[in-house]
């Protein structure tokens, strides 16, 4: 990814810190440890931080996650108030731990349970997996709940598989690689994450695999999925099974 | 911000960039910049104390935490057998 941002232009600075911004009216300049960068535009990228100010003030509760606390039906702890959005906070479907900062589809899944049960229907919301994907240069990237950096960081014991295969038949004009990372509970080997990065099919894999924590599929599943054999669309192979096939060749079994 | 949420946010920051210094060395690619100040405690004190803890214990202090997880949240049973 990083080749293909400098094939692109891009001048990648790590282990930066912004210390400011120049120029009056206009950006003109940022200022880092690295020294003074020029640029017509700067573009702040942070975390969503929730503005819980009046849903404290109205006396609903905060998680830790620093979220309005909602169960199931996102109600709130206040009789006759729900919510929905970026305002609250929903466990996670590995963990149970509550998690909040979320994606706009996950805003609008839970906007419909909360309007619904508000208007006195009856609708669930359920814990998330967090399938994501973006655009990286040429490449795209995307994944489902944890990582092996954030599995790492909290500490969770897994075991990993990883494989590359392609996208299509290998003989197929255009058939580009992907690489899957599967992060599995050691023992169960249930699938608790997932990292992947290709050039197409990355969105509906991500899709896919969050689906199948949220539904504690394992890694002996995945190994034997059936694919789409396609050669314009799908590979002989895919690289989900390929993955957990390794992961399980790497236990042993 | 209350005492929880504040450990969470921090505990969180540190916790990742550890994890970053572990992959680093793991896969060879450029790791965190080393801490500084107040970086010092937390990254050589705190993440070793915390990762001294077994999972099963800190899985379950974090689940005392408040939250939305200590309210109604249920999975539904899931049919099994033949559809059809």
């Amino acid at each position: 990814m990083q080749d293909s941002w400098r094939e692109m232009g891009a001048q990648l600075h790590f282990n930066t810190t912004l210390t400011g911004f120049t120029g009056e009216g206009s950006v003109r300049s940022v200022t880092t440890s690295d020294g003074e960068i020029p640029c017509d535009l700067a573009v702040v990228c942070t975390k969503k931080v929730a503005n819980t100010a009046l849903a404290r003030a109205a006396g609903l509760k905060i998680g830790s996650a620093n979220g309005v606390m909602v169960d199931e039906t996102m109600r709130t702890t206040t009789e006759g108030v729900w919510a929905a959005g970026d305002c609250i906070e929903v466990p996670h479907s590995v963990s149970q731990i509550p998690i909040q900062g979320l994606s706009g589809s996950h805003a609008y899944a839970q906007g419909k349970v909360a309007g619904t049960n508000a208007a006195g229907g009856q609708r669930k919301y359920q814990p998330v997996s967090v399938p994501w994907g973006m655009v990286a240069g040429e490449w795209m990237i995307g994944g489902v709940s944890f990582s092996e950096t954030l599995a790492t960081a909290l500490g969770i014991p897994h075991v990993v598989g990883v494989a590359e295969g392609i996208s299509r038949a290998r003989y197929y004009p255009g058939v580009k690689k992907i690489r899957v990372k599967l992060l599995a509970e050691p023992g169960t080997l249930r699938l608790i994450g997932a990292q992947m990065v290709g050039s197409e099919g990355i969105k509906e894999r991500a899709d896919f695999l969050a689906m199948a924590v949220r539904t504690g599929i394992t890694i002996g599943d995945l190994a034997t999925m059936e694919n789409v054999y396609s050669p314009p669309i799908g590979a002989l192979n895919e690289p989900i099974a390929l993955a957990a096939q390794n992961l399980l060749s790497g236990l042993g079994t | 911000m209350a005492f929880s949420r504040w450990l969470r946010a921090t505990s969180e920051r540190y916790l990742m960039i550890a994890a970053q210094q572990r992959l680093a060395a793991k896969y060879g690619v450029p790791p965190p910049r080393p801490p500084r100040g107040i970086d010092v405690f937390w990254l050589r004190v705190y993440v070793p104390a915390y990762r001294a803890v077994p999972w099963r214990l800190r899985s379950a202090i974090m689940r005392r935490m408040p939250g939305s997880h200590r309210l109604t949240w249920t999975t539904g049973d899931r049919p099994r057998g033949p559809t059809a």
